[in-house]
C-alpha cells in the first residue's frame, strides 16, 4: 500500500516546481478530486478497496485520507529525532514533556509505526512537544514524501497569479496578523514575516484555484510558518487546505454555517439544560466559527505552546473534531455561561471568550471519546434540521422585513395624499359614524328585548 | 482577546438602565468598524487586533439627559463570505452604523450595497449613520465629505454623515452618542404618541436572574 502511494507523491512534488503551467490544467482534476476526497472523509474504514479503483485522474491529488494501518514511514526512511540537547527551547522541558519526547523517539524508531498510532502521538498528552519535532513529524501526519530538494523558486511575483481583489484581500489581513510575532520583533521581521506569510497562501491559492480564500485563513498560515518555514511550509498547508480546510473555502461559508449546529446537536446529548439555556438567549452557534475556520489560532495567537499543540491534535483527528472540542468546552463552562447576563449578546460574547486557563488536555480527550460516542453520521440528521429551522427563521425575518418596508412605504404614500384632499380622514370619519350607529342600535335592541323579557 | 471580561458577569455588572439599543455595525472590510468600537469602547486604538470572523459583541452605557442608555454593540466582519452569517445579526438592530474608508473609494461605492442589506433584514425603524472613517489621513483622501452628503439625499433612511478617525479620537464618541441621543428622543416620542412600534426595550423592569421567564425561542 504504501509503496503504491510513492509515485503518486512524488508526481505533485514536481508539479508544484512549476505552477505556472499548474492552474489550467489542475482545475477539472481538482473538482473531480474534492467529490473522492469529501466521501472518503465519511467512509475512511473500507477506503483500501476504493484506493485500488482510483484512476488516473486522481494521481494528483496530493493528500487522500489514509486509513489509520497504513504505514507511517514509506520507503523505510525513518525520520530522525533530534536530540534533546539540540533543540531550541524557549523554556525548559517539565517531566511530562521530557517523558513524552522519549516516547515519540521510542516509537518513531520502529520501521511498522502505522499512521495511526502517528496521529495517537500527536493527539496524546502534551502532543508532539516541541517546534523541532513538529518540523519533522507534521509532514508525516500529513502523509507528505521526503523530498528533501524540495523548493519553489518564483514566490516573490506568486500573487500576480491570483485575483487581484483576493490578493487585497490578503494583504489587509496579513497586516493584521501581528499577534503571531513576539511583541519586540523588529520591524524588519515584522516585513519579513509578512511577506512570507502572503506569499505561503497565494502559492496555495494558486496552484489550487477551487479553494477560495476566507478571513481565518491567514492565522492557519501564520502557524504553519512559524513551524515549518517558508519552503517546507507550502506543502504541510497545502495539504493542511485540502484534507481540513476545503469546507470553509467553498463559495460560500453556508456549509460552516451548517456544521457548527454539530455544537447544538452534541449538546442536545450531552448537557440538554444548556442547550435550552442557549436557545432561550436566541443564541446561534457562531461563537465558535473563528475556533473551527481557525484552529484556536485566531484566538491563541500569543499563546504558541498551546496553539502548537491543538495543532497537533488536529493533524491527526478528522475534519470535524474542532466542533467536539468547541462542544466540550461549552460544556465544561456551563457554570460561568449560566452565571452570564441571559441575552444573546452577553452569552455570545462570554463563549468568543475563551479564557487561558482551561485544562486542555482533559479537554482533548472528552473531545476524541465523544467524538466515539456520536460520530458525524450518526447526528448529522439533526444538523440538518437545526439548520432547517435557522433558514425558516430567516426566511420569517427576511419576509417580516420586507413587510414592514411596504407599510412604511403606504404610509408615506398615504402622508403625501393626506396633505391634499384628505380622503382616509374623511374615511376614517365615516367608519366611526357607522360603527356608532351600529353600537347604539345594538344597544338599543338588546335594551328593548331585556325590557322586554322583564 | 482571551482574557475573561468582568463587564460580562452579573455579579460585577452594574445592570441598571433605562433604554437598551441595539447597534450593528457594517461595511467593506478593513475600513476601521473594529478600531471604531474599540474606541468608543476602551478609548484605545490597537495596531495589533486581527480582522473580524464571524461577529464580535460589545456595550457600553452613556449617560444621556441623566439617563442610562446601553448600547449593545454587534462589531461585524466585512468579507462577503460572511455575509450568510452576518445577517442574522441585523435583525431587531435600532441603529446601523454603516462605515467606509474616507482613503479607499471602493468602500464608498459598497455603500449603497450595505444600506439594501439594512433594508432587507431590518423589520423596525432603523437609525442609520454613514461613517468615513480614517480622516487623520487626509493626504490619502479619495472620498470628498460632499460626495457622501450627496448620496445621502437618495437614502431616506440615513441620519447623517460622519467623517472619524479612529486612530486620532476624531468624532468617534460623537457618532454613538448621536445615534444614542436620537434613538433615545424617538422612542420617547413614540411613547407619547402611544405607537406601539416596540423598537425598544425598557430596561428597569427587567430580571436578570434566570432565563426561563425568556418567552421567545428561536427553535
Ligand atoms: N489611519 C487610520 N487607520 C485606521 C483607522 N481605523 C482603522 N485603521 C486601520 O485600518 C485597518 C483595519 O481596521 P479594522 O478595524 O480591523 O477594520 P474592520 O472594518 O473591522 O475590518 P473587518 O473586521 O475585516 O471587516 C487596521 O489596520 C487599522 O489599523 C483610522 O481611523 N485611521
Ligand atoms: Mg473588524
Amino acid at each position: 500500500m504504501s509503496t503504491n502511494m510513492e509515485p503518486k507523491e512524488d508526481e505533485i512534488s514536481l508539479d508544484s516546481n512549476i505552477p505556472e503551467t499548474y492552474t489550467e490544467m489542475s482545475v477539472p482534476i481538482e473538482k473531480d478530486n474534492l467529490k473522492v476526497r469529501r466521501r472518503n472523509v465519511i467512509e475512511t474504514t473500507n477506503f483500501a478497496s476504493k484506493e485500488e479503483n482510483t484512476s488516473d485522474s486522481e494521481s494528483n491529488v496530493p493528500l487522500v485520507k489514509m486509513s489509520d494501518s497504513t504505514k507511517a514511514w514509506y520507503n523505510n526512511i525513518i525520520p530522525e529525532i533530534p536530540d534533546i540537547a539540540e533543540f531550541s527551547l524557549s523554556e525548559p522541558l517539565t517531566n511530562r514533556e521530557r517523558m513524552k519526547i522519549s516516547v515519540i523517539r521510542g516509537s518513531v524508531v520502529n520501521p511498522n509505526l502505522t499512521l495511526g498510532e502517528l496521529k495517537l502521538l500527536g493527539c496524546s498528552s502534551e502532543g508532539l512537544v516541541n517546534d523541532d519535532i513538529r518540523r519533522i513529524l507534521w509532514p508525516k501526519l500529513l502523509r507528505l514524501s521526503e523530498e528533501s530538494n524540495f523548493s519553489v523558486t518564483g514566490l516573490e511575483t506568486i500573487h500576480s497569479h491570483i485575483p487581484n481583489e483576493v490578493y487585497q484581500q490578503i494583504l489587509k489581513d496579513v497586516a493584521r496578523s501581528g499577534s503571531h510575532i513576539s511583541q519586540d520583533a523588529t520591524q524588519h521581521e515584522i516585513d519579513h514575516f509578512q511577506e512570507q506569510l502572503t506569499q505561503l497562501m497565494c502559492w496555495v491559492l494558486h496552484k489550487h484555484s477551487v479553494l477560495n480564500y476566507y478571513q481565518g485563513y491567514n492565522d492557519i498560515a501564520a502557524t504553519v510558518l512559524l513551524v515549518m518555514g517558508l519552503q517546507n511550509g507550502l506543502r504541510v498547508l497545502e495539504s493542511i487546505s485540502l484534507e481540513f480546510l476545503e469546507r470553509f473555502m467553498e463559495k460560500t461559508m453556508e456549509k460552516v454555517n451548517q456544521e457548527l449546529f454539530y455544537i447544538f446537536a452534541l449538546l442536545e446529548r450531552v448537557h440538554p439544560t444548556l442547550l435550552e439555556h442557549l436557545e432561550n438567549v436566541e443564541l446561534f452557534p457562531h461563537f465558535a466559527l473563528a475556533e473551527y475556520t481557525t484552529w484556536y489560532a485566531h484566538k491563541y495567537a500569543e499563546n504558541r505552546k498551546l496553539l502548537h499543540r491543538l495543532f497537533d491534535y488536529f493533524l491527526g483527528s478528522p475534519p470535524l473534531m474542532p466542533l467536539y472540542l468547541s462542544t466540550v468546552i461549552v460544556a465544561y463552562r456551563a457554570t460561568e455561561i449560566f452565571n452570564t447576563t441571559p441575552d444573546m449578546g452577553h452569552t455570545h460574547k462570554v463563549l468568543c471568550t475563551l479564557p487561558d486557563d482551561l485544562p486542555f488536555e482533559t479537554l482533548l480527550i472528552e473531545a476524541k471519546n465523544l467524538y466515539r460516542q456520536y460520530p458525524p453520521e450518526s447526528i448529522s440528521n439533526d444538523v440538518t434540521e437545526y439548520d432547517r429551522k435557522r433558514k425558516c427563521k430567516e426566511q420569517e425575518w427576511k419576509a417580516k422585513a420586507e413587510a414592514s418596508r411596504q407599510e412604511r412605504e403606504k404610509q408615506r404614500q398615504l402622508r403625501i395624499v393626506q396633505s391634499t384632499p384628505r380622503i382616509p380622514y374623511r374615511i376614517r370619519n365615516y367608519k366611526t359614524i357607522t360603527v356608532v350607529t351600529i353600537l347604539a342600535l345594538g344597544l338599543y335592541a338588546f335594551l328593548r328585548s331585556s325590557s322586554g323579557l322583564n | 482577546m482571551s482574557n475573561r471580561d468582568p463587564d460580562n458577569l452579573i455579579s460585577t455588572n452594574d445592570e441598571t438602565f433605562d433604554y437598551l439599543f441595539k447597534i450593528v455595525l457594517i461595511g467593506d472590510c478593513g475600513t476601521g468598524k473594529t478600531c471604531v468600537v474599540q474606541r468608543f469602547r476602551s478609548g484605545t486604538f490597537i495596531e495589533r487586533h486581527g480582522n473580524t470572523i464571524g461577529v464580535d459583541f460589545s456595550m457600553k452605557t452613556v449617560l444621556i439627559d441623566d439617563k442610562k442608555v446601553k448600547l449593545q454593540i454587534w462589531d461585524t466582519a466585512g468579507q462577503e463570505r460572511f455575509r450568510t452569517i452576518t445577517q442574522s445579526y441585523y435583525r431587531s438592530a435600532n441603529g446601523v452604523v454603516v462605515v467606509y474608508d474616507i482613503t479607499k473609494r471602493s468602500t464608498f461605492l459598497s455603500l449603497q450595497h450595505w444600506v439594501e442589506e439594512v433594508r432587507r433584514y431590518t423589520s423596525s425603524h432603523v437609525l442609520l449613520i454613514l461613517v468615513g472613517n480614517k480622516c487623520d489621513l487626509e493626504s490619502l483622501r479619495e472620498v470628498e465629505k460632499g460626495e457622501a452628503e450627496a448620496l445621502c439625499q437618495y437614502l431616506p433612511e440615513v441620519l447623517q454623515v460622519v467623517e472619524t478617525s479612529a486612530k486620532e479620537n476624531t468624532n468617534i464618541d460623537s457618532v454613538f452618542f448621536y445615534l444614542a441621543s436620537e434613538l433615545k428622543r424617538r422612542y420617547e416620542n413614540r411613547q407619547i404618541n402611544a405607537n406601539g412600534d416596540e423598537v425598544v426595550t425598557l430596561g428597569a423592569s427587567r430580571k436578570l436572574s434566570s432565563c426561563s421567564s425568556c418567552s421567545y425561542k428561536i427553535f
